[in-house]
């Protein structure tokens, strides 16, 4: 090997280390905002509302701490390597027990890194946590280009595609023969692309944005037809959710088409904010889980609280990667969640939204006894300590690879363009299209209700209970 | 009447005049400005260096103060209609018999569209035309829009507008009038027309609404072009078609989440950025000025706008009206009275004279014949302008 590719193919130890001057100029930033009057209407239909963006700015510009985030991410073994001409940076968390999987999991937008932190301890050191020890992972957790610590990209071509080679050559490097990979929203599409890169050594991926609908569905969508003949209900509620879904996601839209002219984003704390915050789920922008996040200033259980959003933007802020990220969506020509065909194993955790509660309430209510208080987008970032739950969780898991979770939501977690309401395990219409080898993974299992109601799992859950671990 | 009524229907004179302070602080912020890194492909946005070009001028040797003296000049009146307060322009003709003229100016723009084409409309014979064709002009700030007030509840939306529109003009004493628009003035000046309010002879437009439902239909679906359609149809379909594929996005953005446009308030650059993204072709004619080339517009014209917005603080309010809106931008309204088009190579579409004629039973006007001008035709092209809308009102006098 010469010595060119020995350099280009180092491992380098990474710290995160943000100058104050960075901090000091943010917080001068944010004080010195000039603000738009307030929206002419009560709520949220004209977008993030004056009150709520400048009650969080009040806060970020005075007793948020951005070291805490950091040291947090500094308690970490980060690393970074060159790979396809690029820096990527990445958390390598490796699990004391033996013959643990190693796992890749990815980010999406207008996420990062820090939606995994809450579940490293959980994977790579199951018994803490009450789980198995044969459940361990190592875990890997890479910025995607454009995103966070990593490179970003002078060139097109920076799509899920390439992302997904770059993954593989990563834990290539890194010595793994034998992984796994997971991931939501962006991370999602870059896992099934490995999916269906299928490189050597990975054996399945874990999906909690599922690219299911068939073809004739997505067609439908597309032209604004009404829905095929022949859906069941929940599919047809699927397919009224996207409907819904597609007529809120301008922002992605718009960062598909014109990306470079959000200069606003990039140049203003406060844009950036409004602008990371108004991701949709399946009912409303901004996402609840975020929206309730804003007041909440810390979680026994885990729910995400108003500092990991606020770390999640200011790490945006300080890697000045708001246009960058959003490139993503301009290199992506493909359909969103349209079935891709995957071969290998998959396994699918569809997470309900929080607002359907009132839809199913006897139901929910036991959802919420259940212990996982929190079932929003962010699965990782705002799941990770339920599992401190009680049996009737634990109970499901086993049952073969889909979330045994009642749709008693009509908006998943993830939502971001497209709900998946359908209950994976029990139905699966849409993923039998898609997972060939689903039989195997979701398919048998079928879905049992636990003893005090369905089954919700954390994340954290959902990974240690598939069936390769 | 009694003293309330004749306090709010007050027309107050209006000047302005900004703070020193101000100015110093728009300069601080573009020259703070943090930067993304250059775009990748050129389609993806306004261009890093253009936007540098233009900060670096905005930040520099740009002088607002210069604008604001021509802009003082002229009669400004401010007037509560509907609860809002109205900025607007007032020039009378001194030629006799001169017609009412009420221009409606759209989105990025402003009453600084209108500047050039005040003195060839009240003052023809100074340019080439004759008094006969003289129009007395009434320019107002749509509310939202530069020093008009901002609305704090809901509803102003182009109907509305129209109507405070014929309230302005009667106020003003004016018993027969006409009315003009491109962009969001065209929308507000066919809801004039629809209005029939007595005295509103006929309306001028830059950017007719003249899709046919079938042709509408399809652009809306994605279907191919009906069939049957001439070689200009044809072309307008596809333009269309491309369009809103690829070029509405910020319509879509502004007309759904306008409130979460904080960053084009708080940042010059990304306020900039933000309004000259607002079609190919006038972002072509507005890049190539700040790389010396100026067209239509000159680097001065375009800050003059920017800064406008900036000043007035309007940046979210004015996005606020495509939320408001639920018309279909481009879709035929039923006009019934006298309508004349201009249609300019460069504006969104190239609205056929066909379907201008089906749009439009009474169109006593029709020209697509100019070798330049775009989507800010008066603001580009005045002198062309004028003689459009001396063309279309001389039969209605």
């Amino acid at each position: 090997m010469s010595t060119t590719i020995e350099t280009a193919n180092e491992i380098r130890p990474f710290n995160v280390d943000a100058p104050d001057e960075a901090l000091e100029d943010l917080r001068r930033r944010i004080a010195a905002t000039n603000w738009p009057e307030k929206e002419t209407v009560a709520g949220q239909s004209q977008g993030v509302p004056l009150a709520m963006v400048k009650e969080l700015a009040d806060y970020w510009g005075t007793d948020y701490d951005w070291r805490k985030c950091e040291a947090k991410l500094n308690s970490l073994p980060q690393f970074m390597t060159e790979i396809d001409g690029l820096d990527i940076h990445f958390i390598h968390v490796k699990s004391d027990h033996e013959d643990a999987l190693p796992l890749i999991v990815n980010h999406g937008w207008p996420g990062s890194i820090i939606e995994q932190l809450k579940i490293i301890d959980r994977l790579t050191d199951p018994t803490a946590d009450g789980a198995s020890a044969s459940d361990a992972f190592d875990v890997v957790i890479p910025s995607m280009p454009g995103y966070g610590f990593s490179g970003k990209p002078t060139t097109t071509g920076w799509g899920p595609e390439r992302m997904a080679r770059a993954w593989a050559e990563l834990m290539r490097r890194l010595g793994y023969t034998r992984y796994v990979a997971q991931g939501g929203d962006w991370g999602a599409f870059v896992v099934d692309q490995m999916g269906l890169q299928a490189p050597e050594g990975l054996l399945a991926i874990h999906t909690n944005m599922p690219a299911t609908v068939p073809a004739d569905v997505d067609r439908a969508l597309q032209a604004g037809d009404p829905p095929p003949s022949g859906l069941s209900a929940e599919e047809r509620r699927a397919y009224e959710q996207l409907e819904r879904t597609f007529k809120q996601v301008e922002y992605a839209r718009y960062m598909a088409a014109r990306p470079q002219t959000l200069y606003g984003i990039a140049d203003s704390p406060v844009g950036l904010a409004a602008w990371l915050l108004d991701h949709n789920d399946a009912d409303g922008q901004p996402a609840a889980a975020i929206v309730s996040a804003l007041d909440r200033t810390t979680s026994a259980t885990g729910e995400l609280t108003r500092d990991e959003v606020l770390d999640n933007i200011t790490l945006y802020w300080l890697t000045k990667t708001g246009v960058s990220a959003s490139r993503l969506y301009w290199e992506y020509k493909g359909g969103f969640f349209n079935a891709k065909r995957v071969s290998i194993p998959v396994a699918v955790s569809v997470f309900p939204g929080e607002r359907t509660r009132r839809r199913a309430a006897g139901r929910s209510r036991r959802i919420r006894n259940s212990s996982t208080t929190t079932r929003s987008r962010r699965a990782a970032i705002s799941l990770p300590g339920s599992s401190r739950s009680s049996s009737p969780r634990r109970s499901g898991r086993r049952s073969g690879h889909c979330v045994n979770r009642r749709p008693s939501s009509r908006s998943p977690l993830w939502t971001r363009m497209g709900p998946v309401v359908w209950r994976p395990c029990e139905t699966l219409a849409f993923a039998k299209h898609r997972h060939p080898k689903q039989g195997r993974i979701a398919g048998e299992a079928g879905v049992r209700e636990g003893p005090f109601g369905p089954i919700v799992t954390t994340a954290s859950d959902e990974m240690r209970s598939s069936p390769w671990a | 009447m009694s003293r309330a009524v004749e306090a709010a229907n007050e027309i107050r004179p209006f000047s302005v005049d900004v703070p020193d302070e101000v100015l110093e602080d728009l300069r601080r912020r573009i020259a703070a400005t943090r930067w993304p890194d250059r775009e990748t492909d050129a389609s993806q946005g306004v261009q890093l260096e253009t936007i540098q070009a233009l900060a670096s001028y905005w930040a520099t040797d740009y002088d607002w103060r210069k604008f604001e003296e021509r802009f003082k000049a002229l009669p400004h009146f401010i007037t509560e209609i509907d609860g809002v307060d109205i900025h607007f322009v007032h020039v009378r003709s001194e030629h006799e018999d001169a017609l009412p003229l009420i221009v409606t100016h759209g989105w990025p723009g402003s009453t600084i569209e209108q500047l050039k084409i005040i003195d060839p409309l009240t003052n023809p014979t100074e340019h080439g035309a004759s008094a006969a064709d003289a129009f007395h002009l009434v320019i107002p700030s749509m509310p939202g829009y530069g020093f008009s007030g901002k609305p704090t509840e809901t509803g102003w939306d182009p109907i509305r507008i129209a109507h405070a529109w014929v309230v302005l003009m009667n106020r003003l004493g004016y018993t027969e009038f006409v009315a003009q628009g491109g962009d969001w003035g065209n929308a507000v000046s066919e809801q004039m027309a629809l209005l029939k309010p007595p005295g509103l002879l006929g309306i001028h437009t830059n950017m007719p609404a003249t899709v046919p439902p079938d042709v509408s239909k399809a652009l809306q679906v994605g279907d191919p072009a009906p069939s049957g359609l001439s070689a200009d149809e044809k072309k307008a379909y596809e333009v269309l078609d491309h369009f809103f594929k690829t070029g509405v996005g910020y319509a879509n953005e502004m007309g759904n989440r306008p409130q979460t446009l904080y960053g084009i308030a708080d940042s010059p650059v990304g306020l900039a950025a933000w309004m000259l993204d607002h079609d190919l072709r006038s972002y072509e004619l507005i890049a190539r000025a700040f790389a010396g080339q100026p067209g239509g517009l000159s680097r001065d014209d375009v800050l003059d706008n920017v800064t406008h917005y900036w000043l007035t603080n309007t940046a979210v309010s004015s996005a606020r009206l495509y939320w408001e809106s639920k018309l279909a931008f481009f879709d035929i309204k039923g006009v019934e009275i006298p309508v004349g088009v201009s249609v300019f190579p460069d504006e969104l579409y190239p609205a056929p004279q066909s379907w201008a004629e089906k749009a439009y039973p009474k169109l006593i006007h029709f020209n697509n014949e100019f070798d330049e001008g775009g989507h800010f035709a008066a603001w580009e092209q005045p002198q062309l302008f004028s003689e459009e809308i001396r063309a279309t009102f001389r039969s209605l006098r």
